[in-house]
């Protein structure tokens, strides 16, 4: 039963690239071409499959999303961004109310880092849009190849990480004691409270600021990043981490979004299936989440990251 | 002995969450209308069949919106508020919606902290004044303060 499932995932997977370059393939061929219906279909399925990968995966839709597209299609990098952006900063509002209506995110250290990673992520989204219009291809040619590099860097993470639920504080540094970031939430699954701790938040926010401009200037959200720094370096428990991360990427990531905005590159006809895709396929795969072992799903979630990152680094090349 | 109490969750996080969520979830539902409309009866600004020709073949915004717009060219920031409505400015303006919910939500988060001393004052105020700069930027983002010239 587990193994049918995987195969089924593996096949929404591959799904998703061919179809993705299929579409391309097809839109792009003057004779052919494609209807403006069938390619927001072709989006919307293929951002659902994200979203249900993503989501069992343990990682954001956003870093899936432009990958495939900045990977497998030829659409201006500044209107993948874009779409990437507007898709992080909608799924993880959804999500955001449920955490925060259980107090599962630190508010604390959602406010605390939030106003680091919001800063960083517009003078990303900024510097983003700038290296395109200055260095035309060669700029296109850097963000493919950046981004391909961070892909696989991710996928090797996935590989060697592995999340604690409750992590051991032993010791709290002063910094983070005087920012008193420590509090409790209730663990339905226990039926008791959990007292927490959080240590190292210096680091984390220098780390923090960095995963901000990566994700505006790349377009990729940052559950990918956020929810490791949190739980292995700051040692939040797990669901804190996650529910936390997802806060502060709704907050960062609307601000950095506006840029691309101003910029006119968001197209109704390819955000909004993205958007709805990716939200559906995410309530799916809360849903099969709970019946499936993430580790397995995040093998597929690996190998397809290393596949396109690997594609990117050839694509980013070649046009240099 | 197990702790059973419930604990207290912050009230200025409820109210971001819910401000931000439900506003989004209202704008995904006004683009997903636009779209619809825009792909039944035809938008009045954008060309699709171009639209879809040159997007694929990797061209940028500037010159999608000078070939596939009625605009011939890059339009004015906010657009669709200018526009006799069809579904072209309508999914633009749920999209907006959506996005403008986050802003909302934070000065929503922000005026609720002084409705306790204790929350409006932890730390001196600290996390008052990072709720504060948060709803500074992204309404300088928003208004087009910080963009790109």
């Amino acid at each position: 039963m587990q193994k049918r499932r995987v195969v089924v995932l593996l096949g929404l997977a591959c799904f998703c690239a061919m179809s993705v370059e299929a579409a391309a393939a097809t839109a792009s061929n003057p004779q052919t071409g494609i209807s403006a219906p069938l390619f927001s279909l072709i989006v919307f399925l293929v951002c659902t499959a994200i979203g249900i990968i993503a989501i069992i995966a343990g990682t954001g839709g956003g870093v899936l999303f432009t990958t495939l597209f900045m990977g497998f299609t030829s659409i201006h990098p500044d209107i993948v961004r874009a779409t990437g952006l507007l898709a992080a900063v909608c799924g993880t509002r959804i999500g955001s109310r449920r955490y925060l209506r259980k107090g599962i995110a630190n508010i604390r250290l959602v406010l605390f880092l939030g106003s680091l990673y919001t800063c960083f992520a517009l003078i990303g989204a900024l510097f983003g849009l700038t290296i395109t219009r200055k260095f035309g291809d060669t700029g296109i040619a850097i963000i493919k190849l950046t981004l391909g590099l961070i892909v696989m860097a991710v996928g090797a993470m996935y590989l060697l990480a592995k999340g604690t639920a409750y992590p051991e504080v032993e010791w709290v540094d002063g910094f983070t004691r005087k920012l008193g970031l420590s509090m409790t939430y209730w663990e339905e699954s226990l039926k008791m409270p959990i007292h927490y701790q959080v240590t190292r938040s210096l680091i984390g926010a220098l780390v923090v600021c960095v995963i901000g401009f990566i994700s505006g200037s790349l377009g990729l959200g940052a559950g990918w990043a956020m929810t490791p720094l949190f739980n292995f370096v700051m040692l939040a428990p797990l669901k804190v981490a996650a529910a936390s991360s997802a806060v502060i990427i709704s907050l960062g990531d609307t601000a950095a979004v506006f840029p691309y905005l101003m910029s006119n590159s968001i197209f109704p006809v390819y955000a909004v299936p993205t958007i709805t895709g990716l939200v559906l396929g995410a309530e799916i795969g809360s849903r099969i989440a709970i019946r499936v072992k993430p580790k397995t799903i995040r093998y597929v979630l690996i190998a397809i990251m290393v596949g396109t990152g690997v594609k990117l680094v050839i694509t980013g090349l070649s046009l240099l | 002995m197990k702790e059973t109490k419930k604990t207290e969750v912050p009230f200025e996080g409820i109210v971001y969450g819910e401000i931000s969520g439900w506003i989004t979830i209202a704008g995904m539902i006004i683009a997903i209308l636009g779209l619809i409309a825009s792909l039944l009866y035809g938008g009045r600004i954008i060309n699709e069949t171009g639209l879809m020709r040159d997007l694929f073949v990797g061209k940028r915004e500037g010159f999608l919106w000078a070939r596939d717009s009625a605009f011939n060219g890059m339009p004015q920031h906010y657009w669709f508020f200018r526009q006799r409505m069809d579904g072209d400015e309508l999914s633009m303006i749920g999209i907006i919606v959506a996005i403008y919910g986050g802003i909302v939500g934070v000065w929503g988060m922000f005026a609720s902290m002084f409705r306790k001393m204790e929350v409006l004052l932890y730390k001196k105020g600290l996390y008052t004044l990072f709720a504060l700069i948060l709803a500074a930027i992204m309404t300088l983002a928003a208004t087009g303060v910080i963009a790109l010239r």
